[in-house]
């Protein structure tokens, strides 16, 4: 009777285990065959941009992303094809864009820095905070604090049902570490969150409006490829503040968000 | 008439003012009375400033005493060092009727030799006690120019500016304070830097505070900045001892001619008074004390503006003749330098070129040298610093750092920058020109393939990749770094995961989990602090446990088993009942405490016992039967 019901048990974790391989494999599959099309077209891009056919490489990436979506490394050829076709603001916008996903990629951040030089905006220093929150982007900073979160409510799920399951030493040690970790990655998301309201500008020389209507009188003009930090919007305009402190209402289409949120459609690739 | 000579009017004057004087006294008196019983002790304080001079220069040594009765500071005989009373200031607080005061004594002190002194203590009787202050050193250099206080920060002043004043004229003879403006020279080029020295010259013994700097007259000169701070000496002209302030300055003309040259500086003076009471005939009173000469017998003051005899200086023009283009108007003598930083570098890399002009005259017109040839390089504008190595601003160094990127690897040196200046001794344009910087540029696809060497996958790969690096032109042009060959990780949408619903939603799974263990955590709370639910908790498992093991006796046919766990169960439950240990639930206790009810469980325990001994046979049937008897009494119980 016992050795059935133990066969049972196993029977049933295969098969559990069976179901998760066939649905992890129903689910990498198409993603799988979406992602050749995608490669051919980031290929044939790269290929292009090597010729020098920037406008055709243009073309490939942006399908490329129209097809699949985003990865670091599209955007960053992208950028770097807008770089060569001197168009400063979308070249500025994918490099940040690009960096948005992989933070730390030294490529990226070069040809950003370098971008900005060449067309005579002031690259931002590289801080010691700044490479530490670039471990991760913030898509991995936040999985890291809610599986950190979930394990440590597991954890104690257990140990409050059952206490003699996990002794109060190692419960302590390994719930501190987990506390600790979902601490630091919510410090980090919370920075990183809050301060992605940025966009770049991607007009030439925009006016800076004092209020967000057009007739409005002008107040300073911004260079294609300035960073901005987006306030608000109103209507077809947006509040801007300049890193040079001024700030103003600029025409919505003037200016393109790195992040997009729902209110901003992903045109500007 | 009086025998004595003294007119009735100046009596009846002199009565009024001793009763003024008196009450005056009293006043004093009873605040300082107030000051005595209720004021803290009197103290002594010594500064001296500054701690190191010149032997021609003097510092200012300053004795506070406060104290309802403070005499005079004795100061100690130091051997070199002459203390030269220089005036005293008193103060009065009265604060919610408190009332103290103190006394400054100041002193200017003078070295007749260069080294090292120490003052040693000073003494004053203060509230009928001898106070000391602690000793001080005082460093006396055996130079000229000023080396202590203030004037030590200060750049030296101007090389070539007479250094002693000239006799007095006949209008300064009659003056006791008088200023004078010297340049250096009286004839320069228009936007030559001449070092003008202005002095101000006040007579020992006279009391002087400055309202103002020195105010330069006339809109012919372009001036440089005065120094903040006058250089303070000491000088004997014609047999007059004076007190001399001395600012340095330069400056330079901006129209060619001959214009007077002037300056006007506001002061206020003392003008020592005369004193207005009479001495005792009876010898030195109390109030004959300095303290109270110097309150009642301030001076008076007076207000005067010092103007300069104007002095005439002649302009001239630069030659037009010969002027290079490249002249930004500096005038004076330059030396130029130039260095580079770094020098072997790639294609597209900034380097950080400095030039260095050096020298003396107008560096405000010095702008940056340019370099000879601009063809393969891209150049940003300059950034400038100036450094004065003396006090007007003429001489010192102006550094240009440009940014400049090599836009081809055929470079091979940075060209020669040039600079061009009119020298005023010479009399003619100058043109400075530099040696060329020798260069090491490497190509950028060499800095391509050292960017592969670094861990980043998607450079790798790229200099693998035959086809990405054989590209005629544009990959690594500029020094952008090569494109990425493979993918990557591919996301659906930019917006942060944070902002899913489904992800928002999904945390509450563990937050489900965290209250769950926490509603858990506090049952077992509960229970740990009220034993009756616990044992009611204790008692219901052990029932169902038991009535679990009935079945299995009941299907086993194990008649002494089943009446074992009938009566662990009625035990479990009269034991919750009674708050007793089940164990001790006998027959006995049963019969005693239930007499009338439960005959179920009597019996219940009655056939255990007789089982136990007698073995009494029951059928299955039957044991069912007193299952359900048992479960229903148990039943009965649980709402007593």
């Amino acid at each position: 009777m016992k050795a059935i019901s133990l066969d049972t048990r196993h029977g049933m974790l295969l098969h559990l285990l069976f179901a998760g391989t066939l649905a992890l494999f129903l689910c990498i599959f198409p993603l799988k065959v979406m992602a050749t099309d995608v490669d051919d077209l980031f290929s044939r891009g790269n290929r292009a941009y090597a010729e020098g056919k920037y406008d055709e490489a243009l073309t490939l990436y942006k399908a490329a992303v129209e097809k699949d979506g985003f990865s670091a490394s599209l955007l960053y050829n992208l950028a770097n094809a807008y770089y060569q076709k001197k168009d400063v603001g979308l070249a500025i916008l994918n490099y940040e864009r690009a960096l948005y996903l992989d933070p730390g990629n030294p490529d990226i951040q070069a040809n950003l820095d370098l971008s900005k030089k060449e067309f005579g905006l002031t690259p931002e220093p590289s801080t010691l905070w700044k490479r530490v929150f670039n471990i991760l982007n913030l898509d991995k900073w936040t999985w890291l604090g809610s599986l950190a979160l979930a394990a440590f409510c597991f954890f104690f799920l257990i140990r409050c049902v059952t206490p003699k399951t996990i002794p109060r030493p190692l419960f302590r040690t390994i719930a501190g570490a987990l506390l600790l970790v979902f601490l630091v990655s919510g410090t980090m998301v919370t920075t990183q969150y809050m301060n992605m309201n940025y966009g770049v500008i991607t007009g030439d020389d925009t006016a800076l409006r004092v209020s967000p209507f057009a007739s409005a009188s002008s107040s300073a003009r911004i260079k294609d490829g300035e960073i901005v930090r987006i306030a608000k919007a109103y209507k077809d305009f947006i509040l801007v503040k300049c890193s040079a402190g001024k700030s103003g209402w600029i025409a919505k289409k003037a200016v393109e968000p790195v992040i997009p949120s729902q209110d901003w459609s992903k045109s500007a690739t | 008439m009086d025998h004595s000579g003294i007119k009735p009017r100046t009596v009846k004057g002199m009565m009024i003012s001793g009763a003024a004087l008196l009450c005056a006294v009293g006043v004093l008196a009873f605040f300082a009375g107030g000051a005595q019983g209720k004021g803290d002790s009197g103290t002594i304080s010594i500064a001296l400033e500054p701690r190191q001079i010149p032997l021609n220069g003097s510092a200012m040594l300053s004795v506070a005493l406060s104290g309802a009765q403070a005499g005079q500071p004795n100061l100690p005989r130091v051997s070199g060092l002459r203390f030269i009373p220089a005036g005293q200031s008193s103060e009065y607080h009265s604060v919610n009727g408190r009332v103290s005061s103190s006394v400054s004594y100041l002193y200017q002190v003078r070295a007749d030799h260069p080294g090292d002194f120490t003052i040693p203590p000073v003494e004053a009787m203060i509230d009928g006690e001898i106070r000391r202050t602690k000793p001080l050193s005082l460093r006396v250099l055996n130079t000229g120019g000023t080396a202590g206080g203030t004037s030590r920060s200060l750049p030296p002043p101007p090389a070539g500016l007479p250094g002693k004043s000239a006799p007095l004229s006949e209008e300064e003879a009659d003056q006791v304070v008088f200023l004078r403006v010297m340049p250096e020279k009286g004839r320069s080029y228009v936007g030559e830097m001449v070092p003008v020295e202005i002095r101000a010259y006040f007579r020992e013994g006279l009391q002087a505070t400055l309202n103002t700097l020195p105010i330069i007259n006339g809109n012919a000169f372009a001036w440089q900045s005065l120094s903040r701070e006058p250089q303070q000496t000491r000088e004997v002209i014609d047999g007059h001892v004076f007190h001399v302030l001395t600012w340095y300055t330069a400056m330079s003309g901006v129209k060619e001619g001959e214009y007077p040259l002037s300056v006007q500086l506001d002061a206020t003076v003392v003008v020592p008074g005369t004193p207005r009471r009479m001495r005792s005939p009876f010898g030195r009173s109390f109030f004959d004390d300095d303290f109270f000469d110097n309150f009642f017998n301030q001076g008076q003051k007076k207000e005067i503006r010092l103007a300069s005899p104007p002095r005439k200086m002649r302009l001239l023009p630069l030659p037009k003749l010969g002027r290079p283009e490249n002249f930004s108007g500096a005038v004076g003598r330059f030396k130029l330098g130039a260095t580079a930083n770094p020098k072997h570098t790639m294609v597209g890399d900034p380097i950080t070129l400095k030039m260095t002009v050096k020298g003396s005259g107008n560096f405000d017109r010095v702008s940056s040298p340019a370099l000879s040839s601009q063809e393969g390089w891209k150049t940003y504008t300059p950034s400038a610093a100036f450094k004065p190595s003396d006090s007007s601003g003429r001489e010192g160094k102006k550094v240009f750092e440009q940014a400049i990127i090599p836009l081809g690897a055929s470079v091979s040196k940075i060209p020669s920058v040039a600079f061009c200046y009119f020298d005023t001794k010479e009399a003619k344009y100058v043109n400075l020109r530099t040696k060329p910087i020798p260069l090491k540029i490497d190509h950028a696809g060499e800095k391509a393939q050292r960017a592969s060497s670094q861990p980043s996958h998607s450079v790798a790969k790229a200099s693998a990749s035959e086809s990405m690096d054989t590209s005629p032109e544009g990959r690594y042009s500029g020094g952008l770094a090569p494109i990425h060959v493979t993918l990557g990780p591919v996301v659906g949408s930019l917006r942060p995961v944070l902002e899913n619903p489904w992800f928002v939603g999904a945390q509450g799974i563990p937050l489900g989990a965290l209250f769950t263990g926490l509603f858990f955590s506090r049952r077992r709370r509960k229970m740990s602090h009220d034993p009756k639910l616990a044992r009611r908790k204790q008692a219901k498992q052990m029932i169902t446990r038991s009535v679990r093991e009935m079945d299995r006796t009941i299907a086993g046919h194990d008649v002494e088993g089943f009446f074992r766990a009938c009566r662990c169960a009625s035990q479990e439950r009269l034991g919750e009942i009674w708050v007793l240990p089940p164990e001790c639930i006998t027959l006995a206790e049963v019969k005693e405490r239930l007499p009338e009810n439960a005959a179920g469980i009597r019996q219940v325990f009655e056939t255990a016992d007789a089982v136990a001994y007698s073995g009494q046979p029951f059928t299955q049937v039957e044991l069912r039967q007193c299952k359900e008897l048992v479960i229903k009494e148990l039943k009965n119980l649980e709402g007593k």
